[in-house]
């Protein structure tokens, strides 16, 4: 069964026949939305289309195969498997991780219970973000990342949809595996949201590299400590740090003589400096080497590296990294 | 010749009485079945409260996990249930439920009563959080377990009535006949 086939498993009958038929290639696809009562939305190479009911594109919102309730409902059958007890945890996060590696966002009605979310009801929107591993995207990153083959301690910072978790986990796989730039050593991820390794039922759909371990679904401060213990990593890589918590499981981690790659949301190195907790990770030069992403000329554009004095040791325009 | 006849009309009475027996005694022996199976259902509830309680397994993995411990026919048909589960070809699950329902268990003793409820049961299952749906097993493992009790305190008496019966009744046709 190719990817294409066993994505379109997971939505209900007729629009499985509808997007099976839509006219983009596969590999461009990014992200697949349903909403109730609204139009069908696919995006592809960072272009939104709307879908019509033959499957081609609607010029407007009044031609446009519009969503049902019951097909919200039986799509979420179909990504649980008929068994949505068993997303339980996954789906009060608002997520959940489906074979291949597409990450399923859900949201709809929030039942609440000593102010924390207890469970989702009615869900009534659906975001499927396609996973596509773009394997060799941190070749160009690579040479600024080491020194005598060992691995500056790096935060890859970046704003939403611009490649940082795909340049992470490219990352992780070649320092795994090992590459011109360092021997293989072993990676352990803490990967909470399940975006890195993207695993279903504990297996990685990803590559992920060969002496890679993960904890998956697990909480980043108390995943980095339990790696620790366990694993014996040389390295460990989280994505989006942003908590005290986190902060301070960094610090414990670069003490153990770990080496660290993580991600952040940002613009700038100047945005981390406004963040309270984040601050002080700069203050105290812990990391070594910042990738700044955007996607200026390209999703996952590397716009600048710099070290933890804040020198550029990379600027965009030197070369492009996105090829 | 005379001998003869009487020695041919004892053995018709002894196959006539024996046939009757045989009837109850296979009419007994389904009683028995059907109060086998109704565990086995029983079993099965046990089984698959026990796997999403502990594991939290998706319902095709909880029907692969626990169908080596049933005996046939339910063993089968949790497979095929699972089996059309995973293909994903856009069936809901009561639908595959009595589609294998009608195919696998086909041949069992189970009574109306029984089989509306494994029917209702594939209707219940795969939606809800896990606390309810726990529950909802809890509830069909409990409507069966007084089924199954009413039963049991009955089985003997009917077993022994059918036996009886048939008996007296192959008596009174060797009667007739000779």
């Amino acid at each position: 069964m190719d990817k294409k086939e066993q994505l379109l498993k997971i939505f209900s009958p007729r629009l499985r026949t509808i997007i099976g038929r839509v006219p983009i290639d596969f590999e461009a696809l990014q992200e697949i939305r349903l909403r109730v009562g609204m139009p069908l939305l696919i995006i592809a190479g960072n272009q939104e289309y709307m879908i019509d009911v033959n499957g081609g594109f609607a010029p407007d919102a009044g031609q446009a195969c519009l969503v049902s309730e019951v097909e919200i409902r039986e799509t979420l059958t179909f990504i649980s498997n008929y068994s949505l007890y068993a997303y339980e945890n996954e789906i009060r996060q608002g997520f959940l991780t489906i074979q291949g590696g597409h990450r399923i966002g859900v949201a709809g009605k929030i039942v609440l219970e000593n102010n924390t979310v207890k469970r989702l009801q009615y869900i009534a929107f659906i975001n499927i973000r396609l996973s596509h591993q773009v394997k060799g995207c941190a070749d160009a990153v690579m040479p600024y990342l080491f020194h005598e083959k060992s691995l500056y301690h790096t935060l890859i910072v970046s704003p939403p949809r611009c490649g940082k978790t795909t340049l992470l986990r490219d990352l992780i796989r070649q320092i795994s595996d090992g590459c011109r730039w360092c021997d293989g050593s072993n990676v352990g991820v803490v990967d909470e949201r399940s975006e890195i390794a993207a695993c279903y039922q504990g297996i990685p759909q990803n590559d992920v590299g060969i002496r890679t371990d993960i904890l998956d679904c697990c909480p980043k401060a108390e995943g980095m400590l339990m790696l620790l213990r366990s694993m014996a990593p040389q390295i460990i890589a989280v994505d989006e740090i942003g908590s005290r918590a986190d902060v301070e499981a960094i610090a414990y981690v670069i003490n153990c003589g770990c080496r660290l790659i993580a991600t952040v949301h940002g613009n700038t190195i100047d945005d981390i400096r406004t963040k309270p907790v984040l601050r002080k990770l700069l203050a105290e030069k812990i990391f070594e080497r910042y990738i700044i992403l955007n996607n200026q000329s390209c999703t996952g554009h590397v716009e600048a590296i710099f070290d933890a004095y804040g020198s550029c040791v990379y600027k965009s325009g030197r070369g492009n990294l996105c090829s | 010749m005379h001998m003869v006849a009487v020695y041919i009309k004892a053995a018709g009475a002894i196959c006539v009485a024996s046939g009757c027996l045989g009837i109850g005694i296979n009419i007994s022996r389904n009683y028995r079945l059907r109060e086998n199976q109704i565990r086995q259902l029983l079993l099965m509830l046990q089984l698959l409260q026990g796997e999403i309680r502990y594991a939290q397994p998706t319902l095709p993995d909880a029907f692969m996990h626990i169908e080596s411990r049933l005996e046939a026919p339910f063993s089968k048909f949790l497979s095929a249930v699972a089996a059309d589960m995973r293909a994903m070809e856009g069936t809901t699950l009561p639908v595959i439920w009595q589609k294998h329902m009608r195919t696998e268990l086909a041949g069992v003793r189970l009574e109306k009563r029984e089989m509306a409820i494994l029917q209702q049961l594939g209707c219940q299952l795969g939606f809800l959080d896990q606390t309810m749906q726990l529950e909802t097993l809890h509830l069909y493992m409990e409507e069966l377990s007084t089924l199954m009790k009413d039963y049991s305190q009955t089985v003997g008496q009917h077993q022994k009535i059918c036996l009886s019966l048939s008996l007296m009744a192959g008596l009174f046709l060797t009667i007739i006949l000779i």
